[in-house]
């Protein structure tokens, strides 16, 4: 088991840039995540871990050995893609057996490894199948089981979940996490799925243009995002316009609330201010407006209102049972808990 | 694979073979005549036209299929598996494509077999000129052995299909191309 870090790796692809100044230190055998839409560069951080790509500058060392300019098939990582990754000529047996026969695994050993593997992803029944005899969920358990089968130092997925169902992908997800801990092994996780990386991960770091934007606990990430972007990106947020005036107090359209993280902020700046569902409060002291949408949830429900001064939609975010009773159309108010609330200066346009 | 902006240039010039007639690519031989009297004279001479000729068959039947499997993302996880190039071209490029590169033997034996212009013009004796020779010389004994060069063509096209029937990913589109090179082959015997 081991380390992997990234040390200010760049990557461009003619001019287009895909990481910047990439550090990252992923621990023994923790799970992070790279979570970021589309583009942000997370697939290729995971492509120059595998060996698929090189970074332009930069460093990659596992367990502290520099491995930048090593080739893939020199490496030893353990990779599950996005899906269709199975030897469709070869059983499920074989694609485990593929990296032990390029290892030169004795035979017995092979065999004995190869059983242990679909023992622990629970396909020992279907050893002899093709892959397209299987589902997509139980071609991903091979590619999982041929990951791990060859014992990797860093275990890299790419996206395996999205091209599933959703029932299917929460199982595979939760059992991912049963066998990565089981095995301890260090994993790099790619997602765009927010709620599969706050659901699985022991960190994550949370992408934009190539660039890190926050590394975190899942509950740190969600609960006390560093930038904006982070703050956007996961989860709900409201957004906003505020004036900061003195000592971290906050004008929201005239109603004035307390934001900690105003308290950095010259008295007079422009803001954006960002409050979860979950911080808003229903019939509290705020702002006047009328109920658009009652959603239930399960375990909460979420309310949907039209502000008055602003024409903008909030969503509140109630326990269960505190929304009995709220109906489309009651005219409400809603207050603000800034205690939490990511504060945003808007950038004026050069005059 | 790697380079999509070469796929449509690549098209175009694999089609050439079928918009310019054998007879202008002949004509192009008495350009390098000259130069080339060693090599002409040559039995390997036809090769280079054959693999010409037979190019827009071996493309279209190993590009569909390449385009019916995620070739790179199976090279990748192969390598990332610990095999090399020649291991991957091995045990999983070839394997995955067996169907593509039967079919396109085939269908450039069947090209080669019907060739007439060419082998006509480099005065060689291939099998195409035979039947054309004997045929004059015994009109009878030789249209026998054109249905009988028809026939075994058949039979090779039956064998074609029983040998890739079990993988059919990329059948479909290479009925096609097997159309078209039946009817290359009438239109040349």
């Amino acid at each position: 088991m081991t380390t992997l870090d990234f040390i200010s790796v760049r990557k461009t692809f003619g001019s287009n840039v895909a990481l910047e100044g990439f550090d990252l230190d992923v621990r023994e055998g923790e799970l992070i995540s790279l979570l970021g839409p589309s583009g942000c560069g997370k697939t290729t951080a995971l492509r120059i871990a595998a060996g698929f790509e090189f970074a332009d500058s930069g460093a990659v060392l596992v367990a502290g050995s520099d491995i930048t300019r090593t080739p893939a098939h020199k490496r030893n990582m353990g990779m599950v893609f996005q899906s269709y990754s199975l030897f469709p000529n070869l059983t499920v047996a074989n694609n485990v057996e593929f990296g032990l026969r390029t290892r030169d695994v004795e035979k017995g050993a092979r065999h004995r490894r190869v059983a242990e593997m679909l023992d622990l992803v629970q396909l020992t029944p279907f050893a002899d199948r093709y892959p397209h005899q299987l589902s997509g969920g139980q071609q991903q358990r091979v590619a999982l089981a041929r990951a791990l089968a060859v014992q990797p130092q860093v275990l890299l997925l790419d996206e395996p979940l999205s091209a599933l169902d959703a029932k299917v992908r929460t199982a595979l997800r939760d059992e991912i996490r049963r066998i990565q801990t089981e095995v301890g092994i260090t994993t790099l996780f790619v997602t765009h799925d927010q709620e599969e990386a706050l659901a699985i991960s022991d960190r994550i770091c949370v992408m934009s243009s190539g660039r890190l934007e926050q590394l975190g606990t899942p509950t740190e990430v969600y609960r006390q995002p560093t930038t904006a972007f982070v703050a956007r990106f996961v989860g709900l947020m409201n957004e906003l316009p505020a004036d900061v005036g003195a000592a971290g107090e906050v004008s929201v359209l005239g109603h004035r609330i307390d934001v900690p993280s105003a308290r950095a902020l010259a008295h007079g700046t422009s803001a954006h201010v960002l409050v979860r569902p979950e911080d808003m409060v229903l019939n509290g002291d705020g702002l006047a407006g009328s109920v658009t949408s009652v959603t239930f949830q399960g375990a909460g429900t979420l309310v949907g209102v039209r502000l008055d001064v602003l024409d903008r939609l909030v969503s509140i975010d109630m326990a269960r049972g505190e929304a009995d009773g709220v109906s489309v159309g009651d005219r409400v108010t809603v207050g603000i808990d800034g205690s939490k609330a990511v504060i945003e200066p808007v950038e004026r346009p050069a005059a | 694979m790697r380079l999509p902006k070469a796929r449509a240039l690549i098209e175009f010039v694999t089609v050439l073979p079928y918009m310019i007639p054998a007879i202008a690519l002949v004509a192009g031989i008495f350009v390098i005549k000259p130069h080339a009297r060693w090599f002409l004279n040559s039995d390997f001479s036809l090769i280079p036209f054959y693999v010409v000729l037979s190019l827009p068959f071996t493309y279209r039947s190993i590009d569909a299929g390449l385009r019916a499997i995620d070739l790179r993302t199976l090279v990748d996880a192969s390598r990332s598996l610990g095999a090399g190039w020649l291991y991957t071209l091995r045990t999983v490029i070839v394997p995955n494509l067996r169907t593509s590169i039967i079919s396109a033997s085939f269908l450039t034996a069947a090209v080669v077999v019907g060739e007439f212009t060419i082998a006509d013009t480099l005065l060689k004796e291939t099998l195409p000129r035979f039947q054309a020779t004997f045929t004059a010389r015994e009109p009878q004994a030789g249209y026998l052995l054109n249905l009988l060069a028809l026939l075994t063509t058949t039979l090779l096209f039956i064998l074609l299909s029983v040998l890739t029937r079990k993988r059919d990913s990329s059948r479909r589109s290479f009925a096609a191309a097997l159309l078209a090179a039946e009817k290359h082959q009438e239109t040349a015997s």
